[in-house]
């Protein structure tokens, strides 16, 4: 599973570095890695007819959700790059906040989107999909690890 | 089945039950990188005399307090393998509640270690410090997520 989606990943999250990436193109290729996305849940996922419809339905909504979580970080990393050389300390500190709220974001969609499914269709399916998408999460921050230096390390911020 | 989970559980720990502490998950780190992870952030860091004294004693106590959250971690995964063949709606949701809870924990320790660090060093000190730590929690995270299996990944009637 890690390859399929690893390149979609790479894509988005190279690009997303490059402060002057214009919002057209991140969301083209936010769309390419959604589609990806979705294409491993639905093949993991094992479901039935009737489970199928409600899933889906829940599904777009948290992606909705999900998305707009991803431009807000996408922002986030583009001061980053654009202050990367000149970093002040208050600069660190509002983008640090920031990382913060999004990741505390994301956390509490996670929780909304299982206590929904988990009602819905079930526990063990709520319980699967959130494993995948803690899973994309984490390769996806491995990935923005790889290519964006940490403070001090005075590299160029790989493009 | 519960033999072949906890392998593929075990081999993610496999350094971890060697060193003295069996549910450390830093000692996965360590033979990851062929170094100890206070090492690694000693070496990233390039502390001052005067940073070094405020620093680690605000590591030392964030290590304390992660180390707890990180055998908590562990204990939830152990749960979910032991009951992995026979899991119910019931126990997925417990396991679900608790892996959020530790999230939850996590995400307020790193928080407040960011703020104490900020007012005792610097908030540029503080974040590179953050970034440090989350790039090695992730790096935990991945590998045992890449390790477990889906809930009925494994058909267990056949």
């Amino acid at each position: 599973m890690k390859k399929i989606v690893l390149f979609a990943i790479c894509t988005v999250f190279a690009l997303v570095t490059k402060a002057q990436t214009n919002t057209e193109e991140l969301r083209y290729l936010q769309s390419v890695f959604g589609m990806e996305k979705k294409q491993v849940v639905a093949e993991r996922i094992k479901l039935s007819q009737a489970e199928s419809a409600k899933f889906w339905s829940l599904y777009e909504e948290y992606e909705l959700y999900r998305s707009e979580i991803s431009d807000r970080r996408a922002e986030n990393i583009q001061q980053y790059a654009k202050n990367y050389t000149n970093l002040s300390e208050a600069k660190a500190e509002e983008i640090l906040k920031n990382t913060f709220e999004i990741n505390d974001e994301l956390a509490k969609l996670w929780q909304k989107t299982y206590k929904t499914m988990a009602k819905e269709l079930s526990a063990k399916i709520a319980g699967q999909f959130t494993y995948l998408e803690m899973y994309f999460e984490a390769i996806g921050r491995q990935k923005l690890a790889e290519i964006i230096p940490n403070i001090g390390k005075n590299e160029p911020i790989k493009k | 089945m519960k033999k072949m989970i906890l392998a593929a559980i075990c081999m993610v720990f496999a350094i971890a039950s060697n060193a003295q502490s069996n549910k450390d998950e830093v000692a996965l780190l360590q033979s990851a990188f062929g170094m100890s992870k206070q090492q690694m952030v000693k070496d990233f860091m390039k502390l001052s005399d005067t940073e070094s004294v405020k620093f680690w004693a605000i590591y030392d106590e964030y290590e304390a307090a992660r180390k707890e959250i990180g055998k908590k971690r562990i204990t939830n995964i152990e749960n979910y393998a032991n009951n992995y063949e026979t899991l119910t709606n019931e126990k997925a949701t417990e396991l679900m509640n608790s892996s959020f809870a530790i999230q939850g924990e996590f995400g307020k320790l790193q928080q407040k270690t960011f703020k104490k660090m900020s007012k005792e060093l610097s908030p540029l000190r503080a974040a590179q410090f953050t970034m440090l730590e989350g790039f090695i929690e992730n790096s935990i995270r991945t590998e045992i997520l890449d390790a477990i299996p889906l809930i009925g990944e494994f058909d267990t009637k056949k």
